[in-house]
């Protein structure tokens, strides 16, 4: 099993885009040993034989048939942004 | 500077033309106000449940067939991870590992000689939103968010920008022939990321960088002679390649590095639990298989080698699908290749063609070109005529021997008639009459001219020119 590092915890947090402070970090790697040590046991288990499994359930080609169907109200789903403009969905700016 | 060599790799995006998206029923079409062909599926609100559309899936293993992949009879979905605003729901739904096609190649013509590019994958994926960058922030539009995609993966067989493009443009043909995307650059359609690297002959391959996002033909050469010019100054210069994500611009035809974090590309794949498996059975795939039409590389050397045409003619008519359809159904009914193909290039081709735009629209079906043909074949209008007859049928059902009538332009090839009216015009006019009989031959285009003056043009200009010099000879 691999080993929780500050290291693995820091970039796990700039991926989230979380800011964790030096003792939130500490914390969070007292915790996240914990969580994989739970899973250890199932290392002990042979699963060369078990195929990968894509999903839970045994479902498969779950599909649509491809028609365009009413256009939902704009103004609901606009409503419940933060920021907006008429028409559009404001976000700080994201480029240079 | 030259011995270096140019190693290329292609990801071409390329925008499935369904009618609805690929996890909703929101129409797919380019355009609209912001945000008026969303929902709550295609704008990322929490609690939703995407359903794949399965014309998107047909779709993409019709590509893969078209270009000999290996069709999986089982593929999954994965959740890409990644922020940023063209994706509401924070991650991309795509494949990782299960992709719909593996494999397959292209082959194509370049500077004369055939080459081959293999291809790795092609997957399904949803394209991500728009955005336009304004003072201090960004606004996006989701219409374009949730557009079925595919993502088509090269092996790095490329070697240099004239393959690079003239790869692309087979992929875009073969696409629009298979009548899944119309591959239209303007509308962003089909992109393509460049990664390219240089290399000594003998050593292993360079350091790669990746150029994202270009959007047409033109832009994928510019960015890779201009990749290919800054990586050698580089190099000469004793520095390093730096493995990076970049950007071209395309007003200042330069190209920019992103100032990314490295973590950015960790894109942390996991498997889809919204979404549950796709499987194929080889009579599924046999069935999209044989639905493939003849695809423009064949068509192209049909046109040649069966047909009689030249490489040039071939390639213009194989442009387009539609063009290629005209021609083949206008030459079924009988009308010569040659004769069919000129016309087509000429006339069709300028009628439809709308300035900026890619495709051609064709506005007559085969017969009524063939109507066309064989109407001037026969002498019963001229070429000039015809175009007013292409005119009044264009986009319509009316057949070209109607609309000459309707038009009043049928020739008037009745040889009695005619003879009538060219005796009456020489003896009206007794000076050239003489002048030709004493040699003048170019006092013959003035009795023809006079006599399509007496019939308001409608005189087969060869038979009123044969019928004027017998006649003033007798």
């Amino acid at each position: 099993m691999e080993k929780i590092t500050p290291e693995t915890i820091r970039h796990t947090a700039t991926l989230s885009r979380i800011i964790l402070s030096e003792e939130e970090e500490k914390g969070m790697e007292k915790h996240f040993a914990a969580l994989l040590r739970q899973m250890e046991p199932l290392d002990s288990f042979d699963a060369s034989a078990v195929p990968a499994t894509a999903h839970i359930l045994p479902a498969v080609n779950v599909l649509r048939e491809d028609r365009a169907g009413e256009p939902f109200d704009r103004e609901k789903l606009l409503a419940c942004a933060p920021e907006r403009d008429e028409n559009s969905y404001i976000v700080p700016r994201v480029v240079e | 500077m030259s011995d270096y060599i140019v190693t290329i790799g292609l990801e071409v995006h390329c925008e499935l033309k369904t009618e609805s998206k690929l996890f909703c029923s929101c129409v797919n079409k380019f355009g609209g106000e912001p945000n008026s062909h969303t929902c709550p599926i295609c704008a990322g609100h929490p609690g939703v449940m995407p359903v794949l559309n399965k014309k998107a899936v047909e779709y993409t293993v019709k590509a893969g067939c078209a270009i000999g992949s290996r069709i999986s009879r089982f593929s999954k979905w994965d959740r890409k991870n990644y922020f940023y605003p063209d994706l509401p729901k924070a991650w991309q739904t795509s494949q990782y590992d299960l992709p719909l096609c593996v494999g397959g190649e292209v082959r194509f013509d370049v500077g004369g000689e055939e080459k081959t590019v293999r291809l790795n994958r092609i997957h399904l994926e949803e394209d991500a939103g728009k955005l336009v960058h304004g003072a201090g922030f960004t606004a996006v539009d989701y219409n374009r968010c949730g557009v079925p995609l595919i993502e088509c993966v090269t092996e790095p067989d490329i070697h240099s920008a004239d393959e690079a493009v003239a790869f692309l443009e087979e992929l875009a043909g073969i696409f629009r022939y298979c009548g899944i995307s119309d591959c239209k650059m303007q509308e962003g359609s089909i992109r393509a990321d460049v990664n390219l690297s240089l290399s000594r002959p003998g050593e292993p391959l360079g350091t790669r960088t990746e150029t994202k996002n270009l959007n047409s033909f033109r832009s994928v050469r510019r960015a890779i002679e201009a990749e290919i010019a800054r990586q050698t100054e580089v190099l000469e210069s004793g520095g390093k390649v730096v493995q990076e994500t970049r950007h071209f611009d395309d007003a200042s035809g330069t190209g920019y590095g992103m100032r990314s974090k490295e973590d950015a590309q960790d894109y942390r794949y996991f498997p889809e639990p919204d979404l549950m498996p796709v499987v194929l059975s080889d009579a599924d795939i046999d069935a999209i298989a044989a639905s493939l039409p003849e695809l423009k590389r064949a068509r192209r050397a049909r046109y040649t080698s069966e047909l009689g045409l030249s490489d040039y003619d071939a390639d213009v008519l194989t442009s387009d699908p539609a063009v290629a359809d005209l021609f083949d159904e206008t030459v079924k009914l009988g009308a010569v290749a040659k004769k069919a193909a000129n016309y087509i290039m000429s006339e069709i081709m300028r009628k439809g063609k709308t300035e900026g735009e890619d495709g051609v629209t064709v506005g007559v079906t085969g017969a009524q070109l063939s109507d066309i043909l064989s109407l001037v074949e026969k002498g019963e209008i001229n070429l000039v005529a015809s175009k007013d007859v292409l005119d009044k049928i264009w986009q319509t059902d009316m057949s070209a021997s109607e609309a000459v009538d309707k038009l009043g332009l049928r020739q008037n090839n009745d040889a009695g008639e005619i003879e009538k009216l060219v005796r009456d015009i020489i003896a009206a006019n007794p000076g050239p009459a003489d002048d030709f009989r004493k040699g003048n031959e170019k006092v013959l285009s003035f009795f023809v001219g006079q006599l399509m003056k007496a019939t308001k043009g409608k005189t087969n200009p060869k038979i009123a020119g044969d019928l004027v010099r017998k006649l003033l000879s007798e």
